[in-house]
């Protein structure tokens, strides 16, 4: 084949562009460091990076639910464990004012506390959380016991749930009525409390007597539904774990999708540089020298 | 008889010979660089011997030379190799076509990405869950509000993106199609030209390599065909003569609205801008157009995050359901005041628009919520532009639905239960649901028939993506293929210094050697002339 001078410049300049291209590449993908830039680099791979790209987004979503849950029932524990100790004091008064040769003046006293109970009682009952009410069903703009007639006051029984993952939700609220009773119960704390004052005051030991077994009661309740807030915030926690353990392994897939390998295309684009700067070498030499250099 | 001044013929003969050989070997170097130009040879033949045959011959001994002459110069080129060229290029323009409008398209949709579409997608759809937590919250609505109008910016950023790369394809196509015909009338010319000097004889060298050369970027433009005819060239798109002799061209016209031609162009740079307006950017407007009338109107099913209780007035129900223990109910059954739908429930809805209308404002008295996106043209087909966030919810954040419930408070009057977010939820859970993106909606051409949401966006991602993919590689393989043949055709046409510089000294030599023939014949006459006269 007959070559000419043109034709190996042409050559030249095609193989150095093809170096450049290639080093372009590489430089790309190291200042950039992933190896997925557009579509056309992977046509499969960006569909698994999109994927994966979205699912690391919802399960920090899902987290941030798990989180306001998890948040949400610690509360209502808090707050249970507040009832279930204002019932238990309320006992331990009822227990001891059902004494018979207790003096007008200690009942009175006892009385006082009771009356105090049933305030505390309504105050944990408006407990809001988040400016929210807790005890109010889907409610939670309003105010679910009145101060004076708390054992009338009738609340939404609605529950809120929270979506802990895709298609799981948790409810993280308790309602009202099934921790301080309803309006009509013989047990409504509410109801409960006013009574024993009136008795205490009343010196009705009978009433007093009685009292102590519907409080029991009532606690039964509460810590029904104690441990119910206490098993769901276990499989909260579990769900929290689990999407810990997801997000984990979705961003790791992530990673091997896009993510260059840094190493590796260093070496490349270092045997990249080597062979352009050959062929420049090469290009120099060979371009140079023709006949006429050696006429004279 | 031999004349005597017979060998200062032959040697004057060869003088000149060996000057035009020079000359074109000059003119040769001075072209060297000059794109399409191949290289010139002058034909040296003999002069006839003598003698003639005849009564008259001489009875010496035979057929004596008597020099050489020029006999044509000859352009040195392979008419094979410039059609194999031409065929390449073709191809080489459509792809380049191709795969530039490709390229533009992957950096509109500019995925992976953490700002495009299916970013913002994934964000609207999430923002409805924090709303979901915290619905009586305005802030929580603010972000929902943001992440919707950022969604609907964002299809109307695409969608205008797309026309104007559709325009600008049109615009260069345009230019295309200009350069085409003034190309073709510049053929017509030469062949012009190169008829009337080569009726004498001659080869128009140089004006030959001219036609060739706007040949050669007329193939890049179209598929042309080229037959040479009395030294015309003929040349045809498709079926169509475009440039016929001298006889005037016939220009190709393109309508831009339209995106057709005069006459049906095939390949080159033209059809491949045109294809790309018509396979690429007009189908992923179109898809995008279908994605957004699919979320808003499309059909899909989502499962209830609680129960749900149906107001007293509503005696059939309004939506297809599926109870968690497999019982389907149709939309319009007749059902008892109050009816139930415990938790799980698969209900099914038309669309985004239709969810959002089962839920009720923040306002009070509660009041029904109206449709999350409208039509700025009021029509009920969305597409990506002309879907806007209903007036009602820019306006106020209230009137964006979170809860399904209602009660009456103690005025009679009917309030929206605040803490309930399950309408939120669902709208963020529909993110995992199965849209239909054909039935039920007008005839339309979405990529997928169902699918989710971010599904539809990774095949369109991926369809672009192999289609790139297929373009580049395409490009890669053509330069290559061009790149060879341009190589060969060098081999053949290409000016060689080398060849050149030992060609000059052979002349150079010849001359000289010419030169010295006169030189010594002159004194061969001389002693002819002056030593032999009578002292």
């Amino acid at each position: 084949m007959r070559v000419t001078q043109n034709m190996m410049n042409a050559q030249m300049m095609y193989n150095l562009n093809r170096n450049n291209t290639r080093m372009d590449k590489y430089q790309e993908m190291l200042a950039t460091s992933k190896k997925l830039n557009k579509p056309s680099d992977d046509p499969v791979g960006v569909g698994y990076a999109m994927r994966y790209e979205a699912q690391v987004a919802r399960i920090d979503q899902y987290k941030r639910n798990v989180n306001d849950g998890t948040s949400h029932l610690e509360m209502t524990d808090t707050l249970l464990s507040q009832v279930n100790s204002l019932l238990q004091r309320a006992n331990e008064l009822a227990v001891r004012g059902a004494t018979e040769s207790m003096s007008i003046d200690a009942r009175e006293a006892i009385a006082a506390e009771v009356r105090h109970l049933y305030s505390q009682m309504v105050t944990t009952g408006n407990s809001q959380f988040n400016g929210r009410y807790v005890f109010n069903g889907q409610k939670t703009d309003v105010q679910p016991y009145d101060l004076i007639n708390a054992e009338s006051s009738v609340t939404d029984t609605a529950t809120i749930n929270y979506m802990m993952s895709e298609g799981d939700s948790i409810q993280i609220n308790v309602t009202g009525n099934l921790v301080f009773g309803e309006s009509a119960d013989p047990d409504n704390a509410f109801a409960v409390l006013k009574k024993l004052e009136a008795d205490l005051l009343a010196n009705n030991t009978a009433g007093v007597n009685s009292a102590i077994n519907t409080l029991d009661s009532r606690m039964n309740k509460v810590q029904q539904q104690w441990s119910d807030v206490g098993a769901r915030m276990n499989r909260t926690e579990l769900i929290g774990n689990r999407l810990e353990d997801f997000d984990l392994n979705v961003q790791k897939l992530l990673s091997q999708t896009v993510d260059a390998d840094i190493p590796g295309t260093i070496v490349n684009l270092k045997m990249a540089e080597a062979v352009q700067r050959s062929s420049l070498e090469v290009g120099a030499r060979v371009i140079q020298p023709t006949l006429i250099d050696f006429l004279r | 008889m031999r004349s005597t001044f017979h060998g200062l013929e032959t040697a004057k003969k060869a003088l000149f010979t060996q000057q035009a050989a020079l000359n074109t070997l000059g003119h040769n170097v001075a072209n060297a660089n000059t794109p399409g130009y191949s290289r010139q040879r002058v034909n040296m033949a003999t002069t006839p011997s003598m003698d003639y045959p005849g009564l008259a011959k001489s009875t010496e001994a035979g057929q004596l030379g008597t020099g050489v002459f020029a006999k044509s110069i000859e352009r040195v080129r392979e008419g094979f190799l410039d059609n194999q060229f031409r065929n390449e290029n073709k191809s080489s323009g459509e792809w380049q076509a191709r795969a530039h409008a490709l390229d533009k398209l992957q950096a509109i949709f500019n995925e992976p990405s953490d700002t495009g579409l299916s970013k913002v997608l994934n964000n609207f759809y999430l923002s409805w869950q924090s709303l979901g937590r915290d619905p009586d919250k305005l802030e929580t609505r603010a972000v929902v509000k943001q992440a919707t109008t950022d969604l609907v910016s964002e299809f109307a950023k695409t969608d205008a993106k797309l026309s104007e790369l559709d325009a600008d394809l049109g615009e260069g196509i345009e230019a295309r199609v200009d350069e085409f015909n003034q190309v073709t009338s510049q053929v017509r010319q030469l062949n012009d030209q190169i008829r009337t000097l080569e009726v004498l004889g001659d080869k128009a060298n140089d004006l030959r390599d001219r036609r060739d050369l706007l040949v050669d970027q007329l193939s890049k433009l179209a598929n042309i065909t080229v037959r040479e005819q009395n030294g015309a060239y003929n040349i045809s798109v498709g079926d169509t003569l475009v440039v016929n002799g001298i006889n005037p061209t016939v220009p190709l016209t393109y309508d831009k609205v339209n995106n057709t031609t005069s006459f049906p162009v095939a390949g080159g740079e033209i059809s491949g801008q045109m294809n790309s307006r018509r396979e690429y950017v007009s189908v992923y407007r179109a898809q995008l157009d279908s994605l957004v009338n699919g979320m808003v109107n499309g059909k899909f099913d989502v499962s209830l995050p609680n129960e749900y209780t149906f107001e007293a007035g509503v005696t059939n129900l309004p939506y297809d359901v599926k109870l968690p223990n497999g019982t389907v109910m149709t939309k319009g059954s007749p059902i008892a005041p109050g009816f139930k739908l415990p938790k799980g429930t698969v209900m099914t809805f038309n669309g985004l628009n239709e969810l959002h209308s089962f839920g009720y404002t923040m306002q009070s008295p509660a009041t029904k919520a109206g449709p999350l996106f409208e039509t700025a043209d009021g029509s009920t087909t969305f597409t990506a532009a002309n879907i806007r966030v209903a007036k009602a919810i820019l306006d106020d954040v209230r009137n964006i639905a979170a809860s399904h419930t209602t009660y009456v408070d103690a005025n009679g009057d009917t309030q929206v239960k605040r803490g309930n977010g399950d309408i939120a939820f669902m709208i963020g859970e529909s993110i995992s649901s199965q849209i239909d993106f054909k039935d039920g909606l007008p005839n339309n051409s979405a990529i997928l028939t169902k699918g989710t949401v971010a599904s539809y966006m990774r095949a369109m991602i991926g369809q672009l993506g192999a289609q790139g993919q297929t373009a580049e590689r395409q490009v890669q393989n053509q330069e290559a293929l061009l790149n060879q043949i341009e190589n060969m055709r060098q081999s053949v046409s290409g000016v060689s210094l080398d060849e050149e510089m030992s060609n000059m000294i052979k002349f150079q030599q010849s001359y000289s050697a010419a030169a010295r023939c006169v030189n010594t014949i002159d004194q061969l006459l001389d002693t002819v002339i002056n030593r032999m006269a009578a002292n």
